[in-house]
């Protein structure tokens, strides 16, 4: 027998007192972990889904929503711009490659993107099964689409799951299925640019407006002034002019936003002004819009990180106030066993094991409702859907050692002064006066 | 006559400022079977605390097999405690949380020594425990409890045994059995024996008695609680 089956023996003859304090430490810790978990895997979520992407050019509007919508397509794009501004940004010198992206449609809440190959490249996307898209209507399934190849499907207007505008007169039909990237692509389904267009060119005719069909609408009246500037191109001017009259739409050439990588960090600095100067579009750095974002969250998380290492003091102090009521019943009990021969120092020890047996204990349980908190609200959040991963959630840390070390800290805190209280019982007066 | 195995010479305990207990010296050889007997709050206690290395005294010297007890140092005093000294209170201080078998050990654990093979499971049989081992102090009987703290008190085979007021709380059969069992014990493990008490009806198991009814105080009016 040593400290520690005395500080289990203890432990047990008051099991409901050891209990509290160990819930009190769960609960602090829990918060603690759930709260670092969370932004952290938020942030590298952000981080990885815009690797690869330097600048997004979108129409005017919020920079953090063109961010939002096109890059983590989490939120509803403000509306279109003209694909002859792809064209004009792909003969910039500082662009090393644009990918462009059409949005609008979604099957059952997995978004169809217009786009080129290149775009599953961005996220090292390999096929599981089948091949890329390449004629019109061909279209590549991410790997939590659950779509096998050869499935034929019908999209739907919008970016909800429950719309009823379903474009069924067109079927894209799956060529290949992706193998999970751990990014936003794994919940995409991907085409060729042609296939978007073409769908909403006829939209027009067929449907009533919904909320998206009046963003683009909007982009209908701006487009005037977006023909001025694309004078010199005279024929593909005509051409666009060609479709729009014919459909009655602007969508047969428009295209929502287009991904930029830039040949060097100068060109970071520098193109996102210039675009946002010298045209009628709008260029976002993903990095810096998403750092902004994360920022205004902080003071947020400020409050609950505060509001938790607050909790553990708290459970540190009703530790020590438990471990000092324990002490005072068991005075006559530490008296027996210096009697017996213990040192004053294992008589601390067994009060100390005793703190760290509760206080360890109650941190393990924290971690690992940390977890499982961090798991449901980031599972729950139906924004970061597909941009962080829940079950990543689940595995085990480097910082929940950290978060261990924490509750032990607190646990020694609690442990010191009954400790030493212990270690200086007065054996010789305790037995004189008998057990009370 | 064996050799002496405990003797203490010339101590005085002040318990605080007014009051300092005087008390007799004490010498106990390897077999002895010494009594110390006193009325309550006469001082025994504090006397066997000084002898067991609880409790220093103000003046006066303890030597246990010829080393001085108080010249060592704290952690070799316990260790000497934990394995010369076997300790029977009257209030038993069996730890509720522990089951009999485990109490008894905690002699052997808290003194850092290992007990010779065998010698928990003699006890147990020796003193009709054995089927209670894995009991705890709740569920037995006073006089098993007892035992138990007999058994805990010899598991080391201690070179002495100190009881204080092993009796007092007994009726006169039990009282009986249980001095029979202290001196058995004492005999079986080779020990000598000192007993703390204001219990008359033990006055004839012993031939050395230490009267402590009439102990020098520097104040004599005063009275200790």
């Amino acid at each position: 027998m040593n400290a520690l089956t005395l500080a289990i023996a203890s432990i047990r003859s008051r099991v409901m007192h050891a209990t509290l304090c160990m819930a009190a430490v769960a609960a602090g810790i829990a918060l603690l972990c759930a709260v670092f978990l969370f932004s952290e895997s938020v942030s590298s979520g952000f981080a990885r889904n815009a690797k690869g992407i330097d600048i997004i050019v979108g129409t005017k509007g919020s920079p953090l929503q063109l961010v939002l919508s096109s890059v983590y397509h989490a939120d509803v794009p403000a509306g279109n711009i003209d694909e002859h501004d792809l064209e004009h940004l792909k003969h910039m010198p500082q662009i090393r490659s644009a990918i462009p992206l059409a949005l609008g449609d979604n099957y059952k809440g997995f978004r169809m993107v217009g786009t080129t190959p290149d775009y599953l490249d961005l996220y090292k996307a390999t096929f599981a099964k089948g091949k890329v898209f390449a004629a019109p209507f061909e279209t590549v399934a991410g790997a939590d689409t659950g779509l096998s190849v050869g499935d034929k499907i019908a999209v739907t207007h919008g970016f909800s799951a429950d719309g009823d505008d379903v474009h069924d007169d067109h079927l894209y039909t799956i060529t290949g299925v992706l193998n999970p990237t751990g990014t936003v692509l794994d919940k995409l389904l991907t085409s060729r640019v042609e296939s978007v267009q073409q769908l909403h060119a006829g939209h027009e005719h067929h449907h009533d407006h919904d909320e998206e069909d009046e963003d683009y609408e909007e982009d209908e009246i701006d487009h005037d002034h977006e023909a001025d500037r694309h004078e010199e191109s005279h024929e593909h001017d005509e051409h666009h002019h060609h479709h729009y009259d014919e459909n009655g739409s602007a969508f047969a050439h428009q295209i929502t936003a287009v991904i930029l990588k830039v040949r060097s960090p100068v060109d970071l600095m520098n193109l996102p002004r210039k675009i946002n100067e010298s045209s009628e579009l709008m260029a976002a750095v993903p990095s810096y819009e998403m750092a902004r974002f994360t920022k205004s969250l902080g003071i947020g998380r400020q409050l609950i990180v505060v509001l938790a290492t607050g909790f553990v003091v708290l459970s540190a102090l009703m530790l020590w106030a438990t471990l000092s009521s324990g002490l005072a019943l068991r005075r006559y009990d530490l008296a027996v066993l210096r009697v017996l021969g213990a040192s004053p120092r294992r008589l601390a020890a067994t009060v100390i094991a005793e703190a760290l047996l509760i206080s360890g204990s109650g941190a393990l349980i924290g971690v690992v409702l940390g977890h499982g908190i961090a798991y449901m609200a980031v599972s729950s959040i139906e924004g970061l859907r597909g941009l962080v991963l829940p079950s990543v959630l689940l595995m085990p840390r480097m910082m929940d050692i950290g978060f261990i070390l924490l509750g032990l800290i607190a646990g020694l805190g609690a442990a010191m002064v009954p400790s030493f209280n212990a270690a200086r019982t007065d054996i010789a007066k305790l037995l004189a006066r008998g057990r009370t | 006559m064996s050799s002496v195995f405990l003797d203490a010479k010339n101590i005085k305990v002040q318990l605080d400022r007014s009051k300092t207990l005087t008390f007799p010296d004490v010498t106990i050889h390897h077999d002895d079977a010494v009594l110390l007997l006193g009325r309550s709050g006469s001082g025994k206690t504090t006397l066997l605390s000084v002898l067991a290395g609880l409790l220093r005294p103000s003046v006066g010297t303890i030597t246990i097999d010829g080393q001085s007890l108080y010249a060592m140092s704290s952690v070799a005093r316990d260790h000497v405690r934990g394995q010369n000294f076997g300790f029977v209170f009257q209030t038993l201080h069996l730890l509720p949380s522990l089951t009999l078998a485990q109490n008894i050990g905690l002699a052997a654990d808290m003194a850092q020594v290992t007990p010779e093979a065998g010698r928990l499971d003699y006890l147990l049989e020796t003193l009709g425990l054995k089927d209670k081992a894995h009991r705890k102090p709740d569920a037995l009987s006073q006089g098993e409890q007892q035992r138990t703290a007999i058994a805990r008190a010899v598991l080391l085979r201690p070179k002495i045994i100190i009881a204080d007021e092993p009796t007092s709380a007994l009726d006169d059969d039990n009282a009986q059995a249980v001095m029979k069992l202290l001196k058995d014990q004492a005999k079986d493990t080779g020990a000598a024996l000192l007993i703390a008490t204001h219990d008359d009806r033990i006055r004839p198991h012993f031939k050395t008695i230490i009267n402590l009814e009439n102990l020098m105080r520097d104040k004599v009016s005063e009275e200790v609680a």
